[in-house]
């Protein structure tokens, strides 16, 4: 192996490729085994680094803290008594969407009277408006089950991806410094998405939701442009 | 523990979260924040269990990657919001050794390996081992490792280069 592409890999390991020199590394990387098995290599020397970082504590009661998310973060099924929770909030979904679609201009109106019986008072709804030139009405609605930590998205004229790309949604909760990832989806040629989703991490009080367009797979933090945005 | 086992789960994160914990911190230097990273990154691992390869990478280099560059993404979160705190603080207890919950087997294995690859470390070259540790834990680019060396960046670049080979080559099979 030559040494620019040596080189090349041992800044890719560290992070230290930026831009277009990052993505031409990474499409070689996929295509080239001997390249992977450098750089696989150099994953293994690199991570030896860790233990050069000065020994510090670990605070004793983080690890219950943290093994109790992974606990309560696993997908159940939804217990006996709790079955209707999904399909109301399908059912608030398709009764907001209608409505949606017969008045854009008075719908905020009615899904606060919606808001305010039993069925929906504890789901919030946010309607996303499009911040795209190409597609100005590409919209949105965010049905989310703070409760439940669990929500049904719904997109309608937004531009099918490409193969490379991925829209991800984003929940702004003010307790992180960055919004929480809702997860990746595809949207089909003709514009439209419906899929339920659960945040990697949990969201306390979301005050708004986002959606970019991000590499394929998707990214921990937004790094893409937002196509859609509301709360 | 790719079934995503909880008790298999538990035994990795009393293996790796010290090691892990001391490399946030060295990243990060806020105590806070080295919990939040922490936590994110076993949430992570938790949830790529089923996509860790082990013909690729060790479970130690994997987990060490995803938690460096969840660290790494929130340090320079903090800087581009220019919140930056002072960075380096006092610490007396820096070397205070491992904390009381660490299993003793698990603190005297890594023990071993660090000593491993300090040995290995101290192998290379000042320079090496300076542009390595600042590509590792200070979350510099290219352009910032090179000013903050006052080397040239085709000069910083190749001390990276050569000092990763090197440690690959001394390393073996440690850290697995």
């Amino acid at each position: 192996m030559n040494e620019p592409l040596e080189e090349q890999a041992s800044l890719y390991v560290f992070g230290l490729l930026e831009g277009d020199e990052s993505a031409a590394f990474e499409k070689r990387l996929h295509d080239d085994a001997e390249l992977r098995a450098l750089v696989d290599d150099l994953d293994h020397a690199a991570a030896a680094f860790a233990h050069n970082a000065p020994s510090r504590p670990l605070p004793p009661e983080l690890r219950e803290r943290i093994l109790g998310q992974l606990s309560s973060s696993k997908t159940v099924a939804f217990p006996r008594r709790g079955r209707w929770i999904p399909w109301a909030i399908a059912a608030a979904l398709a009764l907001t969407c209608s409505y949606l679609v017969a008045e854009r201009g008075g719908w905020r109106k009615r899904i606060a009277r919606l808001e305010e019986r039993d069925l929906l008072s504890q789901i919030q709804i946010a309607s996303l408006s499009s911040k795209l030139d190409n597609a100005p009405n590409a919209n949105a609605v965010v049905v989310w089950d703070e409760r439940k930590q669990r929500g049904i998205l719904k997109v309608t004229k937004l531009p099918a991806n490409s193969a490379d790309r991925d829209y991800q949604l984003w929940l702004v909760d003010s307790r992180y410094k960055d919004p929480v990832d809702g997860g990746v989806f595809h949207v089909a040629n003709d514009g439209t998405m419906n899929v339920p989703f659960q945040p990697a991490t949990p969201v306390r009080e979301a005050q708004g939701f986002a959606i970019s367009l991000e590499r394929k797979g998707g990214v921990p933090k937004a790094e893409g442009p937002i196509v859609l945005l509301g709360k | 523990m790719s079934a995503g086992d909880d008790a298999a789960f538990a035994v990795f994160y009393d293996r790796f979260a010290p090691g892990l914990f001391s490399m946030i911190y060295a990243i990060l230097h806020d105590p806070k924040e080295s919990e939040d990273v922490l936590q994110d990154s076993f949430v992570q691992m938790w949830k790529r269990t089923a996509t860790y390869d082990a013909s690729r990478s060790s479970l130690f280099t994997w987990a060490v990657m995803i938690s460096r560059h969840k660290a790494i993404d929130r340090l320079r979160s903090r800087q581009r919001q220019t919140r930056l705190v002072d960075a380096v603080t006092a610490e007396t207890d820096d070397n205070a050794g491992s904390a009381p919950s660490e299993r003793a087997d698990n603190a005297l294995a890594r023990s071993d390996e660090r000593e491993q690859v300090r040995a290995a470390l101290a192998q290379l070259g000042d320079a090496q081992r300076e542009a390595i540790d600042l590509a590792f834990f200070a979350g510099l680019t290219q352009t910032q490792i090179s000013e903050k060396l006052g080397a040239p960046l085709g000069t910083v670049k190749a001390r990276i280069r050569r000092g990763l080979l090197a440690l690959r080559d001394v390393l073996g099979g440690v850290s697995s």
